[in-house]
């Protein structure tokens, strides 16, 4: 009788102790609460804007060439030009245009401008971030670390790492091999085409009166050449659009997503797999917002024409 | 009397290795595993129109703060309309409601007063005056995050997608010990259970949080089936087997608060289980034929239906293991023993496994307060308790049905 007491003591302290942690937890310390950014919301320039209104709010306030951000930072004084040095070690505040000298090679901090940024003479010059109340030209293999945003407009030459985030209120122009992560813009354009070799998706020939209608597909479908679908797509597998084929709603798809030569989707365009948009392919419509959207890389071909948003999240090129 | 028995623990083995298969996958998808994030982040300048549905019953102390909430929410890109539905609140529930409609054109209240206008009625009465695409349904304790509207439109973007569910994160947690408990559960259901479960791509149907329906799939279904909307369990079940998929955004968060006492946790899980219960009589075998579910989800979905069955089934289990020990004749199926062990180390029935909990509490940042789950044998026992009674009132409501039948 005694070993079973026994026994039943032991257990009953061994069940007891983690009760006492706990309890000694609940009296001695508050739950450690999680955190919701309550009001966050999305913006594709977000970086731009940030920093611009940073900046703008601090300007009054310079004092000795520096200027207190998220922490006080030096200002590179006025150079005349050429005179920089090769790496720019400091923030540069610029209320006019700027032309970057060619002899820069790197700025190490921020670039602001009120007027427009031309940094189109110089090849493989380095920058962390840039913000133009204007428009920004990138030459040859410039190389972004973090974001670039331009409030009118921007353009890429070739060979560009676009670093997180590209993006301007106006027209983007990509030259060839441009790399990216995230593009926003009125109207992103590849290879710097004439305007004019778009497709208006209004001349498309659309039949007004047919009604819009939903597909579900639980495999992979192939739209042919020329088809005209009214309606969203949606397909377990992956979905090919054919040469000149024209979907007017959305195009969600689990695998890859392939657009051949000057297709067209007038809505969104998402997938968790791959996205290669051939030539002459258009993404969303004049005056509207729309997304392509991929979680692996994207490939977008020549003279194609995306209204809005681009992300991928793996890697992106043109 | 021996073979059934024996016969009954092997039935009992083989559904709690499933159930220890299924959540260590779940957790080693959210844990080790590539996350499958949904297209929250579709930018688009298309006007979406939302009906936001808000049932509620005497919460005039809530009610305020909820609708300022939401608007708060001042998006371009979406058309609101709020409809609380009034389920004949004496609190002086109704009367704040009327003075909101008289200052906003797009507050809607619906008094339920009507005796044609009760219960489930009610609810869909709600939807049939709704004007959006897009149903919302909220509790009135939640305060919505400016995002939340906006992320649950975008998922409708993709037309086979059925229903939204979205994150809820407790404020209130530090009130008492059943608060603090309950919000590191919380955080385990949706930072890893339902993550978990979107990663593998299986319909996980227990979340509560804000959820989003489209309007034209909802009234194709038949309407809500309960007048709890916000966790019309049954509804959920219907859209998946009529073949729509469902988005969980874990990055849709919004604040909502806990049980603060045992008796409203209690009716909660008693409520819950009800509702799966009546799934199972209703659903089970639309989820085990249905040609547009595949074998996984077919699999999972039927054992989310039995899990709240699972506390009673466990509970013969173990009186006949320990008859058969009294009696030595327990022999040669010794082993079931340590499958159904490692079943309850795994989660069991409506409690989330503390692996599960501990990843979710880790993955928030939250440290220190995984001790608390040292109460986790009382939560165990109270919800297998009141599981066990909500699952009685299903069955005497059944028989009740058949007999009027």
């Amino acid at each position: 009788m005694i070993y079973i007491i026994s026994i039943s003591v032991i257990i009953m302290i061994l069940i007891c102790i983690p009760w006492v942690v706990a309890t000694d937890r609940y009296r001695n310390s508050r739950e450690s609460e999680i955190n919701l950014v309550i009001d966050e919301k999305k913006d594709p320039r977000y970086f731009g804007k940030r920093f611009a209104e940073m900046i703008e709010r601090e300007l009054p306030r310079l004092m000795d060439n520096t200027i207190q951000l998220t922490r006080k930072e030096n200002i590179e004084g006025e150079h005349e030009d050429d005179s920089y040095p090769e790496v720019v070690e400091k923030l540069v505040i610029k209320q006019e245009d700027f032309v970057v000298p060619k002899n820069i090679k790197q700025f190490k901090k921020e670039i602001y401008t009120t007027g427009n940024l031309d940094l189109s003479n110089c090849r493989d010059i380095v920058f962390r971030a840039a913000y133009s109340d204007g428009k920004i030209s990138l030459g040859d293999s410039t190389i972004v670390e973090r974001w670039v945003d331009a409030r009118l407009g921007m353009i890429c030459e070739d060979g560009c790492n676009l670093g997180v985030c590209a993006s301007t209120e106006g027209d983007m122009k990509l030259g060839y091999n441009c790399r990216f992560k995230r593009l926003y813009g009125r109207r992103i354009m590849t290879f710097n085409s004439d305007n004019s070799t778009y497709k208006n998706p209004k001349e498309l020939g659309l039949d007004e009166e047919v009604q819009p209608h939903d597909v579900i597909y639980r495999k992979s479908v192939t739209i042919g050449a020329g088809e005209k679908i009214y309606g969203n797509i949606s397909s377990e597998g992956e979905v090919i659009l054919g040469k000149n084929s024209v979907v007017t709603g959305n195009v969600f798809a689990k695998k890859n997503i392939i657009m051949q030569e000057g297709a067209v989707v007038l809505g969104n365009i998402f997938t968790y797999g791959n996205i290669d948009i051939h030539r002459e392919c258009v993404a969303g419509q004049e005056g509207v917002i729309s997304s392509v959207i991929c979680r692996e890389d994207m490939k977008i071909g020549e003279k194609v024409c995306i209204y809005g948003y681009v992300a991928c999240s793996g890697k992106g090129e043109t | 009397m021996l073979i059934i028995m024996k016969t009954y623990l092997i039935i009992l083995l083989v559904l709690s290795i499933m159930y220890g298969i299924l959540n260590m996958c779940i957790y080693y998808s959210r844990v080790k595993g590539k996350q499958r994030e949904f297209y929250g982040d579709i930018v688009s300048s298309k006007i979406r129109r939302i009906s936001v549905l808000i049932p509620m019953k005497n919460e005039s102390a809530f009610v305020s703060q909820c609708i300022e909430r939401i608007l708060e929410i001042d998006s371009d890109k979406i058309d609101l309309e709020i409809i609380p539905i009034d389920y004949g609140s004496t609190d002086g529930t109704g009367e704040i409601l009327d003075n909101y409609r008289d200052k906003y054109k797009f507050i809607k209240p619906l008094h339920c007063t009507s005796s044609d206008l009760k219960g489930v009625k009610a609810s869909n009465a709600a939807v049939n005056m709704a004007k959006g695409d897009i149903i919302v349904v909220m509790d009135c304790k939640i305060m919505p995050a400016s995002n939340v509207f906006e992320r649950i439109a975008n998922a409708f973007e993709n037309p086979s997608v059925g229903f939204v569910n979205t994150r809820i994160i407790a404020n209130n947690s530090n009130r008492n010990v059943l608060t603090r408990f309950l919000s590191i559960n919380l955080s385990g259901l949706y930072q890893c259970i339902m993550q978990g479960s979107f990663n593998l791509e299986i319909n996980c149907v227990m979340a509560k949080g804000i959820t989003g329906y489209r309007k034209d799939i909802l009234k194709k279904a038949g309407g809500f089936t309960t007048e709890y909307i916000n966790n019309d369990i049954c509804l959920k079940y219907k859209l998946i087997t009529a073949g729509y998929s469902q988005v969980y955004d874990n990055y849709c968060e919004s604040y909502g608060s806990v049980y603060e006492n045992t008796k409203e946790w209690e009716e909660n899980i008693k409520q819950e289980a009800f509702l799966v219960g009546e799934s199972f009589f209703q659903l089970l075998g639309s989820i085990l034929f249905s040609r547009k579910i595949n074998f996984r989800n077919k699999i999972c979905n039927a054992l989310q239906v039995v899990e709240y069955i699972m506390p009673i089934l466990s509970f013969f289990g173990f009186l006949m293991i320990l008859s058969m020990i009294l009696t030595g004749r327990l022999g040669e199926i010794a082993f079931v023993m340590i499958f159904i062990v490692y079943g309850f180390y795994c989660g069991f029935a409506k409690s989330n496994s503390f692996i599960q909990i501990f990843a979710g509490q880790i993955l928030d940042g939250v440290k220190g307060e995984n001790i608390m789950w040292s109460f986790g044998i009382f939560y165990i026992i109270f919800t297998s308790w009141y599981t066990a009674m909500g699952i009685r009132d299903v069955v005497a409501e059944f028989f009740r049905k058949v007999i009027k039948v």
